[in-house]
């Protein structure tokens, strides 16, 4: 399998009145052909901000690349100029947004936006690239799309404008199309269709996709792998499997335990995590998650953990998986 | 859509019909008549006067004939200028329209252009400095705006440098319409621009900016493609009112330009009670407006295609 992108201890900062918020604290991953990769974690905890840089679609200033690397199809996207980005922005990697009311321009037909981004990348004709948007269209199960192309975004409902959007992604055949929580503003039925979409569209074209949630049953759909993030960092690493079965992290398991479940009787309260995620203001030197966990020991506050191998194709950053824990020495929890 | 026209034509017609009953019966209101002068007229003079301008008959008849004749398309017979009001109306109005047309049509682009330079370049020298600019025309009345321009690129410019670049005076050549309409556009100018500034920065924080962005367009394309024709709408609901502002405004810049328009006529028409010409005027000026005001709400459903122009039903 072809490596898409690579990810490579990234940090992102904000520049702010108050200071630097480091949003994005040193994130590593990679992602192959056809693959999907979820990224998972709780509002502000730099998944989004990860997903953005990769096009560099953050505003920059504030957003500040401070360090890192990002392989995107052999090109470093951290060094490319502006001109270069416009190059690579909708053709080798594109973008669904999380809402489909806001995300299409509302004084623009529907099938000029896609024509737009056609024409923008490949050599084509108006008809060719109108033809081009019809077919797309009729991808995302859109009816009528002749009549369709011809209407605004105002007159399709939040599904269907999520369809056109995902159309609009796919129209110059990326090799990563990045999701930014994009069923999050639908509803429930709305959500399986789009996610079903999503499926076909990645089987049908072999594009590799980062699937960014909070909704952990979107992921144990359609993920391959999981990356937790917390506080800027990635916490914890692993196929899907491993982190719904053997979670390692304790945030990780602390975010599985919060998910209700059917069999949960009523009277049961849904479990959350106590605590705030640390201000990343003046993020804490040791572990993030050290002043929620029930697990923290002394050196959780004073040093940050690297990156422990609790079995293949898995990596958490916790003390706990040290071989001198003395829960590990006991054989675990 | 024509019958929408139709429906906003009617209620215009209905508009105009109030404004004329209004203005008749508050310059009736107001003391003195319009043969009111330095020598006492009469009593057989003034009777004889009352009697050829019809203004000894009862109030509400004077009322019904006059909207009678306006809407045999007669305004009447100036009593001041002794001429048909029609007559004055179809001599100066040119002279006006053309001043107030320019006017806006350049505070309109200009506003809009420097609007959108402040917001793209937001926090910037140009920023500042046209937000200054904006500050200066929102605050600084045009008739010292005019009298600056005169002075300067009128006078000064001829001393220094011997070229007559703008006549300080009059409405002839192209170069002598520009400082007057540059005067008159001046405040409206700064209006547009500050509300076009405050608008765009909002369209260019929108998704679908960003959705622009990602599909690899360049900073050019999604501002003038996808951002403008969003941020403008604002700047169209004000020309209305700005319309408003420019025609009053101009009695002020017509004066010191010597532009033989209506500005003029109307002020005096007031000052001399001369009831036939007040209301002509006003009604010139009034269905100018409405018809300005028509213009802005179709140009709604070209530019948004959410806005409908039908008639929804109650």
């Amino acid at each position: 399998m072809n490596k898409v992108l690579e990810v490579n201890d990234l940090h992102v900062s904000f520049d702010t009145y108050a200071g630097e918020v480091k949003a994005v604290r040193g994130v590593t991953f990679e992602l192959h052909e056809g693959e999907v990769l979820a990224i998972v974690g709780e509002s502000g905890c730099g998944k989004s901000v990860t997903a953005q840089t990769i096009m560099k679609l953050n505003p920059m200033p504030p957003a500040r690349i401070v360090s890192g690397e990002i392989q995107l199809a052999g090109k470093n996207i951290v060094k490319a100029t502006e001109k270069e980005m416009m190059n690579i922005r909708g053709k080798d990697v594109s973008m669904i947004f999380q809402d489909p009311m806001t995300c299409l321009n509302p004084t623009m037909q529907v099938g000029k936006q896609l024509t737009e981004a056609i024409r923008h990348h490949q050599n084509l004709s108006k008809e060719a690239a109108h033809k081009e948007a019809l077919r797309l269209l009729e991808l995302v199960n859109i009816p009528n799309v002749k009549q369709r192309a011809k209407q605004y975004p105002h007159e399709f409902s939040g599904g269907m404008r999520q369809r056109v959007m995902i159309a609009m992604a796919l129209s110059c055949a990326p090799k990563l199309l990045i999701a930014d929580e994009p069923t999050t503003a639908l509803d429930v039925t709305i959500q399986a269709q789009i996610m079903d979409l999503l499926q076909e569209i990645k089987e049908k074209t072999n594009t590799a996709i980062i699937l960014i949630t909070h909704d952990l049953g979107v992921v144990a759909s359609m993920a391959d792998r999981v990356a937790v993030m917390y506080a800027g960092k990635v916490v914890e690493t692993g196929t899907a499997e491993e982190i719904f079965y053997r979670p390692s992290h304790p945030y990780t398991r602390a975010l599985l335990k919060s998910l209700p479940t059917v069999e949960m009787d009523r009277s049961v309260r849904l479990v959350s995590i106590a605590g705030t995620p640390p201000d990343l203001l003046n993020p804490p030197v040791g572990c993030p998650f050290a002043s929620r966990c029930e697990h923290a020991m002394k050196i959780c506050i004073e040093e940050m953990p690297p990156q422990f191998d609790p079995s293949d194709n898995h990596q958490a950053a916790c003390w706990l998986l040290h071989e001198d824990c003395p829960s590990k020495k006991d054989g675990g929890e | 859509m024509i019958k929408y026209i139709g429906k906003r034509l009617f209620y215009a017609a209905l508009t105009l019909l109030a404004l004329t009953a209004l203005t008749f019966f508050m310059m009736r209101w107001l003391p003195g008549d319009p043969f009111i002068g330095e020598k006492a007229i009469p009593e057989t003079t003034m009777k004889a006067l009352n009697k050829k301008y019809g203004l000894d008959k009862p109030m509400l008849e004077q009322l019904f004939m006059y909207i009678g004749n306006v809407l045999k398309g007669d305004l009447g017979h100036s009593i001041h200028y002794n001429r048909p009001v029609n007559d004055i109306i179809a001599q100066a109005f040119p002279y006006s329209f053309d001043l107030g047309i320019r006017a806006l049509i350049f505070a309109t682009i200009m506003g809009v252009f420097l609007g959108i330079v402040a917001a793209v370049k937001r926090g910037t020298h140009w920023d500042t400095l046209t937000m200054l600019l904006a500050i200066i025309g929102v605050s600084v009345p045009s008739f010292i705006v005019g009298s600056l321009l005169q002075y300067f690129l009128g006078l000064r410019v001829y001393q220094i440098f011997d070229v007559r670049l703008f006549p300080i005076t009059g409405w002839n050549t192209f170069a002598s319409k520009i400082l007057p309409s540059f005067a008159l556009s001046f405040g409206s100018l700064a209006t547009i621009s500050r509300l076009m500034r405050t608008s765009m920065l909002d369209v260019l924080g929108q998704d679908y900016i960003k959705t622009a962005k990602s599909k690899g367009l360049s900073q050019k394309k999604i501002i003038w493609k996808h951002a403008v024709r969003n941020a403008i709408m604002p700047v169209i609901t004000v020309l209305g009112p700005i319309a408003a502002a420019v025609l009053t405004g101009a009695f002020v810049i017509e004066n010191i330009f010597s532009i033989p328009g209506m500005g003029r006529f109307f002020v005096l028409s007031i000052q001399a009670q001369d009831y036939t010409m007040i209301s002509g005027t006003t009604l010139c000026y009034g269905a100018f407006l409405v018809i300005a005001n028509l213009i802005v709400d179709l140009a709604y459903g070209f530019i948004d295609p959410r806005v409908k122009l039908t008639n929804v039903k109650e």
